[in-house]
């Protein structure tokens, strides 16, 4: 279908849902039909490439400057007394989100210099927080400090618009997350798997508001996160189960969770698309649960029968889960290209390839002779590297088009 | 100024001043205690540098030897009364909420870390001492002569602040 096609049906159809009138729909539409939609998708396509460009050479500028003042305070600069540089780190901090809302909001000057630098006033934020922390002694683990930092920047990504930030936040809410489980009161990897499925749940919420950008970079982190538990608890053969005791957090998660399988299932008759997310989370959820279930199996088992892997239960239990895993990857690609969401095909991609590789070293990697198994493992990484980027390439240009077309 | 704008600034200014200010607060109005440290050792924060970590005679205590309102367990929130010794400032008694004090006691909240028989472990949050790498590791020299103190702000609400450490007559100070 032709762009000026496919723009005309969309017009119809805004008109239709009284989203905008028949005046609006003829402006809209004469514009780019004298223009030519070609044109304007060409040099869209480039400046959206540029634009891509300045955005992360300045999100990375941002960081390094973040990280380079993180340093500095973090190596005791004695020269200075505390209180100028508190002084310095809290003025510099809103000189930053100043001059970052003044190009990306106020002026609109330069808008992805201006996100960079609000990015910036977080970390300094966050540097501020910690100096603070310093000077008064505070314990060097206290993951109050991380709590502090998230509710002082989280605020800010809807305020101020900030994809990247709404970034950091999730970083640092879960580096939080993490640390108040802590790992001597038994790390909750389940915890952190129906925490992917709450962060998924939250995208839903933005769907259809204003913030609607910020849909994917949830959903995404919640992939991510529930992948990652998956593939940890098949990578250690199940050991954290041996460990998992419950924590209030598991249960309020869980509850988030299921809301956000009902939620999902709502959306399934909108598209095959919608029918892949439903399944994702829908296997996701399910195989949360049945770790909860299986932990007090594992638990009783003793410690030799454990650990020699022999246990057919355990075997078992493993094919299962890696049947899973690859369900949940094959669901996020799928979910991905039919959705036109890059993020998600990109997620997929990689856990494709690294359950591939997993599958690789555990099943045949031993069974070759030592020269021969690495001469083996050297030409699939290269080929199947190549193969798979060749692909992924593919799928991603296919979607993109699709978007366009 | 955008109203938006506005907001999006006092959020974390409330925050980092309203932290600011908690601590402030404990070591204008607290009072200064003496506390035993027998072992302290010197790793580093990855965001913070170097510091040394303390471990107090009153983190580790014998149950038996202790007045307690009732059993405690993992991760509770524990209040202790402590009194002046002969030098240092020990433990009384532990509560499960905040206590009331006679004339020459003072309070501290920690955190219960484990129990196991009759020892109980107490993270009582001012067992980082932050100093330049160099400070850092003569402090952790003196460790072998039992030689090193802290000076402990306390506030009426139990809250704490390591001000200082104390090694042999000398006061190592962070700022």
């Amino acid at each position: 279908m032709a762009a000026i096609d496919w723009l005309r049906n969309e017009v119809g159809q805004w008109v239709r849902d009284g989203i905008i009138n028949d005046n609006q729909a003829n402006s809209i539409l004469s514009r780019y039909e004298r223009r030519g939609l070609s044109d304007v998708e060409s040099k869209g396509v480039e400046e959206e490439k540029t634009s891509k460009v300045v955005s992360a050479i300045a999100i990375v500028g941002a960081i390094l400057i973040g990280l380079g003042v993180i340093l500095f305070v973090g190596s005791n600069w004695q020269a200075i007394p505390f209180p100028l540089k508190l002084l310095l780190l809290f003025g510099s901090t809103f000189a930053s989100y100043y001059l970052g809302w003044l190009f990306r909001i106020e002026r609109k000057t330069h808008p992805k210099v201006g996100q960079a630098l609000i990015l910036l006033g977080s970390l300094l934020a966050g540097a501020t927080i910690f100096l603070t922390a310093q000077i008064f002694n505070v314990e060097a683990n206290a993951d109050i400090l991380l709590l502090l930092w998230f509710i002082a920047i989280s605020p800010i990504t809807y305020l101020l618009e900030s994809k990247p930030n709404l970034v950091l936040s999730l970083l640092v809410f879960t580096a939080w997350l993490i640390s108040y489980n802590d790992i001597e009161h038994g790390i909750n990897l389940l915890g952190y798997g129906l925490y992917g499925l709450t962060l998924y749940g939250i995208g839903y919420l933005h769907e259809k508001t204003k913030y609607s950008s910020f849909k994917t970079p949830y959903q995404s982190f919640g992939i991510v996160s529930t992948m990652f538990v998956f593939y940890s608890m098949i990578l250690t053969h199940l050991h954290p189960l041996r460990y998992f005791k419950t924590f209030w957090i598991d249960y309020l998660f869980l509850i988030l969770a299921i809301l956000t399988v009902v939620a999902s299932a709502i959306q399934f008759g909108r598209g095959v698309g919608k029918k892949n997310e439903f399944a994702w989370n829908a296997t996701a959820l399910v195989g949360m649960i049945s770790f909860w279930l299986i932990a007090p199996t594992i638990q009783s088992m003793d410690s030799s029968v454990f650990h020699s892997q022999d246990t057919s239960s355990i075997k078992l239990f493993l094919v299962v889960y890696h049947i899973v895993f690859f369900v949940l990857t094959l669901t996020t690609l799928l979910s991905g290209y039919y959705q036109g969401i890059t993020s998600f095909i990109n997620i997929g991609t990689f856990f494709l390839f690294v359950q591939l590789l997993h599958l690789y070293f555990s099943h045949i990697f031993d069974f070759l002779p030592k020269s021969l198994s690495l001469i083996i493992t050297g030409i699939i990484l290269l080929v199947g590297g190549l193969y798979v980027e060749k692909k992924r390439r593919s799928i991603i240009r296919e979607v993109r088009g699709r978007k366009i077309g | 100024m955008d109203k938006k704008f506005i907001i999006a600034m006092a959020i974390p200014a409330i925050v980092i001043i309203g932290f600011l200010s908690f601590k402030i607060f404990t070591v204008t109005t607290g009072q200064d205690i003496l506390l035993e440290i027998p072992r302290p050792v010197d790793p580093t924060d990855l965001f913070r540098g170097n510091y040394v970590n303390l471990r107090y005679s009153i983190s580790n205590l014998n149950l038996n030897n202790t007045q307690i309102d009732y059993n405690f367990s993992g991760d509770e929130i524990v209040y202790a009364v402590l009194s002046k010794k002969e030098k240092f400032w020990t433990i009384d008694a532990l509560y499960h909420s905040r206590p009331q004090l006679s004339e020459n006691q003072v309070c501290m909240r920690g955190e219960v870390t484990s129990v196991y028989k009759n020892q109980i472990h107490i993270n009582w949050g001012v067992e980082s001492f932050f100093s330049p790498k160099e400070q850092a590791q003569e402090v952790e020299k003196e460790r072998w002569r039992s030689n090193v103190s802290s000076i402990v702000t306390v506030d009426k609400y139990c809250n704490s602040v390591l001000k200082a450490l104390l090694v042999g007559n000398e006061t190592v100070q962070m700022r």
